[in-house]
């Protein structure tokens, strides 16, 4: 499975790849993107099996990203890792095609509880 | 508009421990505040900011050296590894995820900034706006603030 990790905080994204390993999902292959821009050109070019990606982020934000790679025609499983959760942007995320939103601070468990049902 | 709730210092520290807990080792331990200004100098502080129907901040503030330990611990690197790019990194985030909480609390429409992190500050001062939560820690014998500020937003057009 190749993951493509979108956040623009570096220590994020190697705390996401860490609690991804810590929750028993290893991916083959890790990609990376330090804005939403970056993310839907990865998702263009790579095609990950998986996103996770932060919303709040410059250039390009993760719904804006997520939006832009579904009217590109992609239906790759895209999952929002993010410090803001609210029911408000849970529903716009699940609206824009979103599969998923995990709020920030998460945990091992947060995390395969709510993945491993995207990647059986 | 929706009346906003700000976060008691109460929730301020369960935010705050909960994302310690979270992403770094050992826990972040709640202390009386400091009566001597011990972040008077060479503070690292990082902040968001929200903006729409409540307007503020919010701060976290630590020393050099725990800013340093913080960011080590965060990336899992030896402290002669880190370097200022890291830090900001580091203090960014955790005011990125605690100031992401504050935002759902205040509620109403609003949106939160991209973090800002300063290092070697002596002196915060925020025009326009007000300390209004404050919870001090210590961690790894460093000190450790969060506060919430509430700015004052401009109501010159309701007058007009």
């Amino acid at each position: 499975m190749r993951v493509l990790v979108a956040d623009d905080s570096t220590v994020m994204r190697r705390i996401v790849v860490r609690t991804l390993r810590q929750a028993g999902i290893e991916p083959d292959e890790v990609l990376e993107a330090a804005d939403g821009q970056q993310a839907y050109e990865t998702v263009l070019n790579d095609a990950p099996d998986l996103v996770l990606s932060d919303w709040n982020m410059p250039n390009m934000t993760g719904i804006e990203s997520l939006r832009a790679i579904r009217a590109a025609g992609s239906d790759v499983t895209f999952g929002f890792v993010t410090s803001e959760g609210s029911e408000e942007m849970r529903a716009t995320a699940a609206e824009a095609g979103a599969a998923f939103l995990i709020a920030k601070p998460f945990t091992p468990e947060s995390f395969r509880e709510t993945i491993e049902p995207f990647i059986a | 508009m929706t009346e906003s709730t700000l976060p008691s210092a109460a929730e301020l520290s369960e935010i705050a421990t909960e994302v310690w807990s979270s992403f770094l080792d050992d826990a972040l331990v709640e202390v009386e505040h400091p009566a001597d200004g011990s972040l008077a100098s060479d503070r690292t502080i990082g902040w968001v900011s929200i903006s729409g129907d409540w307007a503020g901040h919010l701060y976290v503030t630590t020393s050099g050296a725990g800013a340093r330990e913080i960011a080590s611990n965060m990336f899992q690197l030896d402290a002669g590894e880190i370097g200022d790019s890291e830090i900001a990194d580091a203090i960014g985030e955790i005011a990125n995820m605690v100031g992401g909480s504050v935002k759902g609390m205040v509620g109403g429409e609003v949106v939160l900034s991209l973090p800002q992190v300063v290092l070697n500050a002596g002196t915060l001062i925020s025009p326009e706006a007000h300390q209004r939560v404050r919870v001090s820690g210590s961690w790894h014998g460093e000190p450790v603030e969060f506060a919430v500020w509430e700015r004052e937003v401009d109501r010159v057009g309701e007058h007009a």
